[in-house]
């Protein structure tokens, strides 16, 4: 849902511009070219207000990109989601307990944030029916109020008058007339059984002929309905001050045009005498303001000053004109095709998040609620979940009753908190277990796999499944010229750099080897069906990594890791970094056998006081590995730090993964 | 109740009750009003008939592309009700006070009177 509002807000956001720049552009073309279109025009802006449709390329995508990345930071990279490990380790638990100094600092105030954005929508969807339903009631008590004193009108030749008028317009449908004393001018209502209502039965005859050609043209264009679509549009961005301000000028040029349409008609000798008309209509106003929905004759006094201009100075227009109003019209409908929306395949990518403003929501309703220990215990595992405290998460998730524990794994499996999860399978019945496997299996979550068959005790299964699926996989990149040796990528005979697969909404293979020297993804149709491969633009680099990895030793860097052997007790440096605040670090590395395994930073000269460190001990039928992120931040001091990998307990055997480093800015 | 209808809808009424035939179409109702002196257009005609249609005198079926009209109020029970309101609007209620200002006024033909005499006496004699 909340994709559903960003959405809207891309489409609000654009389609103020468009509106920003047609109440400009009005200033020169507001009497020189035709009134109609400037009218209709406004059904462009309306529809990219309504539409969530836009051209593949926009302005707004790539802004919202910039947005994206700012509101999401507690997501650091796209690559924490979405990263497989193709080195056949296993990845599995993590125990942030052994730790020896971690850094680690929860995000509150992003947090705060988030539950926010993820509620507004709500409030934003109520308030729009809210102003819509009140503007429903409001128009039918004007209705009523209309109908009540309506008296019908019975003389023949005015009634004959209003049938000459309807047959010189074309007017198919009958129309009715009546008259109403409490109306200050001549107006239109009714969608289906149009009735025109008078304010008096005693107006001059060439009046009444003048004021019917309006209306009826008026009925005839279909203004109400537009009226109405322009209602709907501004209640539904009633929080866009720009949006009021278009509908109010769209009410202004619904009339010009309408002038405009009756002038052609009647042929601009008669426009003195039908200004005359404008005036008398006038004489009466201001009764009944409220004139929201229906298509009245004159609307506003000032609005009649400009429209007794514009009926004077009515002219065909020139062929010159015509053209640039064609022109127009086309920069018009590019401008909201190409302001476009926020792309839907990167609002695809928030849906995955959507579970957990459920989460979100069932919190607060536990809070508002029970109120009871059971909403209690919510609350301090949220503490503990935000604060990645694992052992005492698990204890308190121990205690919640079963839907909460659904709820958050939901969460927990939507953040792709692996280590989390795999803590967590030992509370889970068989037919959980089940349920989530399909999941797994469904959205190729490896990791969420191996986990939950080695629960259900089935990991040959989970072999099998996966060199079964990597086969095919292979095969299927082969098809298209790419190779792979399981590690490793290459793409006519050049080893890749970058191989980015999406495979499908929520997931991608991305695999990354700093020695390759081309970049390339492969590109599926909609099918998900493998078409071909492309290279990857260096605008798709940025995007995937939020900087530049151009220079393999400049913003990101990645430490490969793979040992064959690590002796026990021996500590391996795997060099040494510049790290300032900000930069981003993960680990990756996992052991095939061994029993302890430990990643670390230290000062030069003193490594006895570790920072960021991982010290896992394998436990019994799980994987040995360390992953984790970190975020370089006080207390740890900026600074150089040599980078460790350390056989805790024993020898170490098929040590492999990546460390990497993203080095942020101000480096 | 019969509502209360315009000068133009009566006229249209007349039309209809005085056609002889079971239904009546819209043309013929269009050259009963040319023949009355007053026609009129025929969007004119169709607002007026679908006001009758409203106010429960006239019930129209589609056959085709044409309507057929019938009579939901019959001329009599249109003068009666008519008649009631005038007697309670004016006489406020003495049918006498009608009757006398029908003589007085010299409303009433000699045959008329004679008829109506008639009438009196066979009611009478019913009760």
């Amino acid at each position: 849902m909340n994709a559903v509002f960003k959405l809207f807000l891309s489409m609000s956001f654009s389609g103020g511009l468009l509106i920003l720049a047609l109440l400009l552009g009005k200033q020169f073309y507001k009497n020189k070219i035709s009134r109609q279109w400037q009218y209709y025009i406004w059904l462009v802006v309306v529809l990219r207000l309504l539409l969530p449709f836009g051209a593949e390329i926009n302005l707004l995508g790539k802004a919202y990109d910039a947005v994206d990345h700012a509101v999401t930071q507690a997501v650091p990279d796209l690559v924490g989601d979405r990263f497989i490990f193709d080195g056949g380790a296993e990845p599995g638990s993590e125990d942030e307990s052994g730790a020896a100094e971690d850094v680690f600092i929860a995000r509150p105030l992003a947090d705060i944030g988030e539950l926010l954005l993820y509620r507004i929508w709500l409030v934003w969807l109520i308030a729009a029916l809210g102003f819509f339903i009140r503007k429903i009631t409001i128009y039918q008590g004007f209705l009523r109020y209309i109908k009540a004193g309506l008296i019908p009108v019975s003389d023949m030749k005015r009634l004959d008058q209003l049938s000459i008028a309807a047959q010189r317009l074309s007017v198919k449908k009958p129309v009715e007339l009546g008259v109403n004393p409490l109306v200050s001018s001549p107006l239109l209502i009714g969608f289906f059984h149009p009735c025109i209502v008078l304010p008096s039965a005693d107006i001059p005859d060439k009046d009444v002929q003048y004021i019917l050609l309006h209306e009826l043209t008026h009925y005839k264009r279909r203004d109400l309905f537009y009226k109405w679509l322009v209602q709907a549009v501004v209640c539904l961005h009633w929080f866009h001050p720009v949006v009021h301000l278009m509908s109010r000028e769209i009410a202004r040029a619904c009339e010009f045009s309408c002038d405009e349409a009756v002038l052609a008609k009647i042929g601009s000798s008669n426009a003195h005498d039908y200004g005359k008309t404008l005036l008398n209509a006038m004489a009466a106003v201001g009764k009944y303001k409220e004139h929201l929905g229906a298509v009245s004759l004159s609307e506003q006094k000032q609005l009649l000053k400009e429209r007794l201009g514009a009926i004077m100075n009515f002219k065909k227009k020139s062929m010159a004109v015509r053209l640039l109003t064609g022109a127009m019209t086309l920069c018009v409908m590019c401008g909201a095709a190409f302001a476009g929306v926020y792309p839907v395949t990167a609002a695809a990518n928030h849906d995955a998040k959507t579970p957990r403003a459920s989460v979100d929501k069932k919190t607060a309703q536990g809070n508002e609620g029970t109120g009871s220990k059971s909403s209690r215990m919510f609350r301090t595992a949220e503490k503990y979940y935000e604060a990645n405290s694992l052992p005492l998460f698990q204890m308190v998730f121990s205690q919640l009753d079963e839907g909460e524990q659904s709820d958050w794994l939901d969460r927990i499996y939507t953040d792709g908190n692996i280590a989390c999860f795999s803590t967590l399978v030992q509370y889970m019945s068989q037919d959980m277990l089940e349920d989530w496997l399909d999941r797994a299996l469904e959205d190729h979550q490896w990791a969420f796999q191996s986990v939950l068959y080695n629960a259900l005790g089935q990991e040959e299964e989970f072999h099998a499944q996966k060199t079964k699926w990597e086969e095919a996989q292979a095969a299927e990149y082969k098809a298209v010229g790419v190779t792979t040796d399981g590690k490793n990528y290459y793409y006519k005979g050049k080893l890749v750099r970058i191989f980015l697969d999406v495979w499908s909404e929520s997931s991608c293979t991305l695999n990354q080897n700093p020695k390759g020297t081309v970049n390339i993804k492969i590109v599926r149709d909609k099918k998900n069906k493998i078409t071909g491969v492309a290279y990857l633009t260096k605008a798709e680099v940025t995007k995937l990594f939020g900087e530049s990895t151009d220079n393999p030793d400049g913003k990101l860097k990645i430490i490969p890791v793979n040992f064959k052997t690590v002796a026990a007790g021996k500590t391996i440096l795997l060099g040494e970094y510049k790290l300032s605040k900000g930069d981003k670090i993960r680990y990756d590395v996992f052991a095939k056998t061994g029993k302890g395994m430990q990643v670390f930073f230290a000062k030069d000269k003193n490594e006895d006081v570790v920072y960021w460190s991982v010290r896992n001990m394998r436990q019994p039928g799980e994987a040995l590995n360390c992953t984790a992120d970190f975020t370089v931040r006080r207390p740890a001091e900026p600074g150089t730090y040599k980078l460790y990998l350390k056989a805790a307990d024993g020898a170490l055997g098929d040590v492999k993964g990546s460390i990497s480093i993203a080095f942020s800015d101000a480096a | 109740m019969v509502q209360k209808i315009s000068d133009a809808e009566l006229e249209i009424m007349k039309i209809v009750w005085g056609n002889p035939q079971e239904v009546t179409l819209f043309s013929y109702i269009m050259d009963g009003l040319a023949a009355r002196g007053k026609p009129c257009q025929k969007n004119t005609l169709i607002v007026l008939l679908s006001r009758l249609m409203n106010k429960g005198f006239l019930n129209a079926r589609k056959i085709g592309r044409r309507n057929e009209y019938t009579t939901l109020v019959s001329e009599t029970e249109y003068q009666t009700a008519q008649t009631k309101n005038l007697l309670e609007k004016v006489y406020e209620g003495s049918a006498k006070g009608l009757v006398s200002n029908l003589i007085m006024g010299d409303l009433l033909s000699d045959e008329e009177y004679d008829e109506l005499k008639k009438m009196l006496e066979k009611g009478k004699e019913q009760l």
